[in-house]
C-alpha cells in the first residue's frame, strides 16, 4: 500500500511537471520533499527509523532535486 | 581493481555491506559534481560562447514556409510577408532584449499593438506568438500548433500577411534565440469573414526556439543527470539483489522506494525537453 501511494503521488507531480512548465521549480522541490516524508513516515511505522535512514532519504531526495531544478533551469 | 569495483559497487565487509556509491559521502559528491558542473556550464557559456554557445538554425524563411504549410494542410490562404510586419517584430525582439522581459506586455505597458502602430500598419486583426532557444524552426512550430492559443494563430481565417524576426542575442543572461511572429490583415484587404473586431493577441509563445549549440548546455547537463541517475538505479539493483540472496540484515533505506523514486527521476529526466509556451 505505502508503494502504491509512492507511485500514484509521484506519478501526479510527474504530470504537473510536464504539463505546467512554469511551476517546475516548486514540483522538483515537492518531488524531492514528497519522498524525504514518504520514507520518514513509512519507516515510523516499521519502527526503523534511525539518523542514518533519515539522512539517506534526505540525501536522495536532495539529489533529485538538485538534479531537476537544474534541468529545469537549463530547459 | 576489481577489488575497488566492487567496493564500490556491491556491498561486502569493506563497505559496511554497502555499495561504497550508495554511501552518503557518495551520494554527497554526486551532489557536488551536479552543483559544479552547472556553475562551469553557466561561467563557461559567458565567457567562451563558442565552445557552450548557441549556434541558432531558425530562419524566419522556414517559419514562414511551415507556417503556411499547417495552414494549407487545413484548406487556408497562405500569409504573404509584409515587410512593415517584418520591421514592427524586429522592434519587439529589439525592445524585449534591450529591456529584459519575455512576454506579450512591456514592462513599460506597450503591447504588441504598438510596435504594429509605429511602422503604421493599420489593421483590421493582428496577432502575436514569441518563442525562445528552440533548436531548429520545426521545433518552434511545433510547440506553437501544441499550445491551442498559437495554434488559433498560426491557423486564422483572418490573417493574410505576416512577418517574422530572429534574434540571436544575449538575454535574461544568456545566449538566446528569439522569435517573433506577428499576424495581421490590413485595413481594407478583403477578408472571407467580415467582422470589425480587433482579435487579442494571442498570448505569444516563449518557447526556446532553434538552436544548434556546439555543445548544448541543455543536453549536456541531461546527459550527466541521466547517466548519473542510470548509474545510482544499476548500483541499487545490484546491491539489492546481493543483500537479498545472502540474506544480510542491515539498517538502511528501501530499494525498491529507491528504485520507483529513481525511476520515475529518470523518466522526468528523459521526457523533458527544451522550450517553454507561454
Amino acid at each position: 500500500m505505502a508503494y502504491l501511494i509512492l507511485i500514484v503521488w509521484l506519478g501526479a507531480l510527474s504530470l504537473i511537471f510536464f504539463k505546467l512548465p512554469d511551476y517546475r521549480l516548486f514540483t522538483s522541490i515537492a518531488i524531492g520533499l514528497s519522498y524525504f516524508l514518504w520514507g520518514i513516515i513509512t519507516h515510523l511505522r516499521n519502527k526503523t527509523l534511525f539518523l542514518p535512514v533519515v539522512l539517506e532519504y534526505l540525501t536522495i531526495g536532495l539529489l533529485a532535486t538538485t538534479v531537476l531544478i537544474f534541468i529545469s533551469l537549463r530547459a | 581493481m576489481t577489488n575497488i569495483l566492487a567496493h564500490l559497487f556491491t556491498p561486502q565487509a569493506s563497505n559496511n555491506y554497502k555499495a561504497k556509491t550508495l554511501h552518503l559521502s557518495s551520494l554527497s559528491v554526486f551532489m557536488l559534481i551536479i552543483m559544479t558542473s552547472q556553475l562551469l556550464f553557466t561561467f563557461l557559456g559567458q565567457k567562451l560562447p563558442g565552445v557552450l554557445g548557441i549556434n541558432s538554425t531558425v530562419t524566419a524563411e522556414e517559419l514562414v514556409d511551415l507556417t503556411n504549410q499547417e495552414r494549407q494542410s487545413q484548406g487556408l490562404n497562405l500569409l504573404t510577408i509584409n515587410s512593415d510586419l517584418n520591421l514592427a517584430a524586429q522592434q519587439k525582439a529589439a525592445d524585449m532584449i534591450a529591456h529584459n522581459y519575455w512576454a506579450h506586455t512591456s514592462p513599460a505597458g506597450q503591447t504588441p499593438w504598438a510596435f504594429l502602430k509605429n511602422v503604421h500598419y493599420r489593421y483590421l486583426y493582428a496577432g502575436e506568438n514569441l518563442a525562445r532557444d528552440f533548436f531548429d524552426s520545426n521545433a518552434v512550430v511545433t510547440a506553437w500548433m501544441n499550445s491551442p492559443t498559437h495554434k488559433d494563430n498560426i491557423l486564422s481565417s483572418r490573417y493574410r500577411e505576416t512577418g517574422i524576426a530572429v534574434v540571436q542575442d544575449m538575454f535574461q543572461g544568456q545566449e538566446t534565440t528569439l522569435v517573433v511572429q506577428l499576424f495581421g490583415t490590413q485595413a481594407g484587404n478583403v477578408l472571407p469573414e467580415k467582422t470589425n473586431e480587433i482579435s487579442q493577441s494571442a498570448e505569444a509563445v516563449l518557447a526556446e526556439m532553434k538552436s544548434t549549440p556546439l555543445i548544448s548546455s541543455f543536453h549536456l547537463t541531461k546527459s550527466i543527470s541521466v547517466s548519473l541517475t542510470i548509474i545510482l538505479l544499476s548500483v541499487i539493483i545490484i546491491d539489492s539483489l546481493i543483500i537479498t540472496k545472502k540474506k544480510i540484515v542491515r539498517l538502511s533505506g528501501k530499494g525498491l522506494a529507491h528504485l520507483i523514486f529513481l525511476g520515475i527521476l529518470l523518466v522526468l529526466l528523459l521526457g523533458i525537453q527544451p522550450g517553454l509556451v507561454l
